[in-house]
């Protein structure tokens, strides 16, 4: 056993309360899914834990989904932190094949006691572990181990900045990139570029069917489970919509469901795009499809199994915005906090080495996922892998998610639901985005406005 | 008047004539040949993906054989993961979690058919009853009671709360009732009590219906995932299917396909081995207990 693990002492009381406890859990779970937490809850302030004269912990415990096959680089990097900090020991766990599993399992764990001390937090999961109070402000720790903010690249710091505290560093970051098959822009006659807009692909298409590639459609659209919160975020703000706008929820604005309706026509029976059933990355490096829209963290491995040449390129605009129209995404490093504090202190050590300009470059390498470093050098990487450069230069044209898709709680379900609704059943687009609009605005009147 | 005589009967032809021999393929081969691809070929195709590259399996023109048969694979999905101590892992939970599951199906499918005490039928509505209550429904309290009882990273936390089962208990007490009265009065007059009886005259009898509920006992504890994954964080601890996990991403997935298909094949061998050693009573046990004499 991790000596990071803390075990509750149980008395017979205890025991009788635990039962209790167990049971009126089974009662909760047969109702439906968990709260964020009780409404009305919330602290106002934020309050930073004093790390001065705390010793660091020799063991942590690292909850990691190793997002974009990370598992061996991570793995890589702990030896050389064990290495270079003798005495030091970082369990790397697998918590996890995708970030719902390593949330649900960050989720149960709290229930019972047996937190990590480092724990990989998604973009859609991080604020509700704010408004559950179950990580710590890092901004105390921060400065206690010497880390330095400012030279994180600044939009992907302030991606976990809320109530006047940072509550993750960045780590296997990402956007999403337009990609495509070099060989079948060439068969159809095409620049070999991205499109500028979702219109002018609309023009491209038709080229691209007509040539003889063996593709099943121009385009695929991503798999909505995991994806069409994120990446339509990129067609809704082209069309000057949105999934929300601070906290008031825009789904159903004319903007917005124009940007649905052109991307239903587009996957109706005899357009130019199909819907991915599993993985639209994968679907491309097969041949099946001329293009996609998948996350950076795919690129290495669609480098690795396509046998054609990729190119990728800026997420297009649209019709009324053409930039900034990206999202940032993927994950970055929390610190739990019902651990002790020099549990806490370790991890934000170990956060510090595996941060680092020279292994964020390795993680960028192996990966696909961005650079989080300012003075990271990255010629090496850009020489072996010129396409990065595409997504190092897209940060510069992102913009924050919507709050509807990363502060609400299951918001980004329900999306992906509606999506579904629209693209797979051609359902009608207003009043699906209608009913979207009450589920969120509910989520947000229940679960997040109690907490904020 | 002309009296017309039936006409006898055509001479059977051999057992091996032609028409014979279709007919019988039509009839019965032919039907279990398509059986049998439709069982073995996803098999087949995982075996022999294990050997591919990524490249090879994301394609839309995939290939039966792969370009090389090197254990490159095999000897990867080694190195990310201690597949021989996930193995043990996954053995121990099995043989132990199976075989205790099995040994409280008999005992209590034997007291609800041969012990008389009030509420007994009360009682197997109750069994019943969780049957139709989502595993799901239960992790959260087992889980705090696990937790709070130190049984994170343990072999019995991960045991522990699956040995109850209604499916045997039910499954068994349905067979225990086929079995004819007069067998198990006839060692009660020779003095034999429940004890005896239990395990010299129920359990014999009963051999094919209990090997079912192992196997499917086995085969569940062997697959398990939701439930080790939540109690168990050191990755020493990890079951199979668990440590197999950490082969496959998000984001990356084409990278695992084929260190999963070399995993898989890892935990299908073992179970599949097991399956036709029992195969003989399993057929036997799912039949038995169906006609009442």
């Amino acid at each position: 056993m991790t000596g990071s693990i803390r075990m509750p002492e149980l008395d017979r009381r205890g025991f009788l309360r635990l039962t209790g406890m167990a049971g009126a859990a089974a009662a909760v779970a047969a109702c439906g899914g968990p709260t964020v937490t009780a409404p009305g809850s919330g602290p106002a302030a934020v309050e930073q834990v004093d790390f001065t004269g705390v010793t660091p912990a020799k063991t942590i415990t690292f909850w990691s989904n190793n997002p974009g096959s990370s598992g061996p680089v991570t793995q890589q990097i702990i030896d050389a932190y064990e290495a270079a900090n003798p005495g030091m020991k970082v369990n790397l766990v697998n918590a996890g094949q995708n970030y719902e599993e390593i949330a649900q399992k960050f989720q149960t764990a709290q229930t019972g006691g047996q937190v990590p001390d480092l724990v990989v937090l998604s973009d859609v999961w991080w604020f509700r572990y704010y408004m559950q109070r179950s990580i710590i402000p890092l901004d105390s720790v921060i400065e206690a181990v010497g880390i330095d903010l400012s030279d994180y690249r600044e939009v992907l710091v302030k991606d976990y900045q809320y109530n006047g505290a940072q509550w993750a560093i960045p780590w296997a970051r990402s956007t999403p990139l337009f990609y495509y098959n070099k060989n079948h822009w060439q068969a159809a006659g095409l620049p070999d570029r991205a499109p500028t807009t979702w219109q002018e692909f609309a023009e491209w298409a038709p080229r691209l069917q007509a040539a003889d590639t063996g593709a099943q459609h121009a385009f695929q659209m991503p798999a909505l489970a995991d994806y069409a919160g994120w990446t339509f975020q990129n067609n809704l703000w082209g069309e000057g919509g949105g999934w929300s706008r601070d906290f008031e929820v825009i789904c159903d604005s004319p903007e917005s469901v124009s940007a649905l309706e052109f991307l239903k026509q587009a996957a109706a029976p005899g357009g130019w795009a199909g819907v991915s059933a599993k993985d639209q990355a994968n679907d491309l490096s097969a041949g099946a499809v001329s293009a996609t829209v998948s996350s950076t963290g795919s690129l290495a491995g669609v480098l690795r199994t396509a046998q054609f040449p990729v190119g990728v390129g800026f997420l297009p605009g649209g019709s009324k915005v053409d930039k900034p129209v990206c999202p940032t995404g993927g994950a970055g490093l929390g610190i739990p906090k019902n651990i002790p504090k020099e549990n806490q202190l370790a991890a934000a050590q170990f956060i510090k080495f595996l941060t680092s300009p020279e292994n964020c470059i390795l993680f960028s390498q192996e990966t696909g996922y961005l650079p989080i470093r300012n003075s990271a050098n990255i010629d090496e990487l850009v020489t072996k892998t010129p396409q990065a450069k595409v997504a190092i230069d897209q940060l510069a044209v992102t913009r924050p998610q919507d709050n509807a898709r990363v502060f609400f709680p299951g918001g980004d379900g329900e999306m992906a639901k509606a999506a579904a609704k629209i693209l797979n059943e051609q359902a009608d687009v207003t009043e699906t985005m209608q009913a979207l609009k009450a589920t969120l605005n509910n989520i947000y009147e229940t679960q997040v406005k109690p907490n904020l | 008047m002309t009296v017309t005589l039936p006409k006898p009967a055509p001479p059977q032809g051999h057992p091996l004539s032609p028409r014979n021999l279709w007919s019988a393929a039509l009839s019965s081969y032919v039907a279990i040949v398509v059986v049998v691809l439709i069982v073995a070929l996803p098999l087949l195709w995982m075996v022999l993906s294990s050997f591919k590259s990524p490249a090879e399996l994301i394609t839309t023109t995939p290939t039966l054989f792969p370009e090389s048969f090197a254990p490159t694979n095999y000897v990867e999905a080694a190195k990310r993961i201690p597949l021989v101590r996930l193995f043990f892992n996954s053995v121990l939970v099995t043989v132990i979690g199976a075989g205790i599951k099995v040994l409280l199906a008999i005992m209590t499918a034997y007291a609800l058919v041969y012990v008389k005490f009030p509420f007994k039928n009360v009682i197997f509505a109750g069994i019943l009853v969780t049957l139709m209550v989502p595993p799901q429904v239960s992790m959260l309290p087992n889980f705090l009671l696990i937790s709070q009882l130190g049984g994170v990273n343990t072999y019995w936390g991960i045991i522990l709360p699956g040995l109850g089962t209604g499916f045997g208990t039910f499954l068994l007490r349905q067979q225990f009732l086929s079995i004819p009265k007069s067998l198990t009065e006839a060692a009660e007059i020779d003095g034999a009590g429940h004890w005896r009886r239990l395990w010299q005259i129920v359990v014999p009898v009963s051999a094919p219906t209990i090997a079912t509920v192992a196997l499917v006992s086995i085969v569940f504890e062997w697959n398990d995932y939701l439930w080790p994954l939540i109690i168990i964080t050191d990755p020493s601890m990890m079951t199979l299917p668990v440590g197999l996990n950490t082969l496959r991403n998000s984001e990356a997935s084409a990278l695992g396909y084929p260190l999963l298909m070399a995993g898989s094949v890892a935990i299908i061998v073992p179970v599949l081995i097991v399956f036709v050693a029992l195969q003989r009573y399993i057929i036997a046990g799912l039949t038995q207990g169906a006609v009442k004499d």
